[in-house]
């Protein structure tokens, strides 16, 4: 059996990457924090409803061989895009918050330890059930 | 990899804000330099800017230094006679160094520099969590 065929591990895997590309976007904005004219960026965030509606990025049909394929990738599920409200903005068009960013941080690393402890905790489970202890 | 690219970009944030602490310091250091030939011009203050740019090896995008300018605000002019660099009528040009300036400068790039740091050891926690997943 493999592990990912669970939808699960299937969901915890996903949280994870999507934690882990947040945690790149938000190191992306601290490296920037004395950029002139840099705005802040963010993840979409991963909701459950998306999840229960299968919201899969729209790619046209490919009707015949040769049709070709447009040149960009559909936008993906993890996708940034520029923080719209923003906490304040420096005189030189900056508006990076360390502080801000330090928070949203520490919420993708408690997450990401909260995910990892669950996949645990779940293999755990599975070798409980097949008389391993756990 | 998105943790290991993580890494990558808070590492080149460091560099810039390193850059940055040398010109502050070069500044500082240089806050008394008049100019070797009397009337001459003293040491200019210099700036540092970013940019966010496309890291090619890399593939993606990290700060990088835009340009090393020059403050181009006046000098200050001090009466002093007895400097060699003093002029026929015994003006000095001093350097349009502000130390005040550049130690606000400084704590900012430290501040920008421990954040960085911060977000380094983030990324690092969470990828040894991932491999702990297989103890």
């Amino acid at each position: 059996m493999e592990l990912f065929q669970l939808k699960l591990f299937q969901r915890l895997g996903e949280r994870m990457g999507w934690l882990g590309a947040r945690q790149t976007v938000l190191a992306q904005n601290i490296a920037n924090a004395d950029t002139p004219h840099y705005v802040p960026r963010d993840v979409k965030a991963l909701t459950f409803a998306e999840h229960l509606t299968g919201a899969a990025p729209v790619t046209q049909a490919r009707t015949d061989a040769k049709h070709m394929m447009g040149t960009s990738s559909p936008t993906s599920a993890i996708d940034d895009q520029k923080t719209k409200k923003q906490y304040e903005t420096a005189p030189v068009g900056n508006s990076v918050v360390l502080e801000e960013q330090m928070i949203k941080l520490a919420d993708a690393q408690a997450n990401y330890q909260l995910m990892t402890n669950l996949y645990r905790k779940h293999v755990d489970l599975l070798k409980m059930a097949l008389g391993r202890g756990g | 990899m998105d943790l290991m690219e993580s890494l990558m970009i808070s590492a080149a944030g460091m560099r810039v804000q390193g850059e940055r602490l040398r010109v502050v310091a070069e500044n500082i250091s240089n806050a008394d330099s008049v100019s070797e030939v009397p009337g001459g011009d003293p040491y200019r203050r210099k700036t540092i800017s970013f940019r966010n740019a496309l890291d090619r090896e890399l593939g993606l995008e990290t700060v990088q230094v835009q340009k090393v300018g020059l403050d181009q605000s006046d000098f200050k002019i001090k009466y002093d006679p007895g400097n060699p660099a003093a002029d026929a009528k015994g003006y000095v040009k001093l350097p349009n160094v502000n130390a005040l300036i550049e130690m606000t400068d400084m704590r900012e790039a430290q501040r920008s520099y421990e954040a960085n740091l911060r977000a380094i050891e983030v990324a690092r926690t969470m990828l040894q969590r991932t491999i702990d997943l297989i103890r």
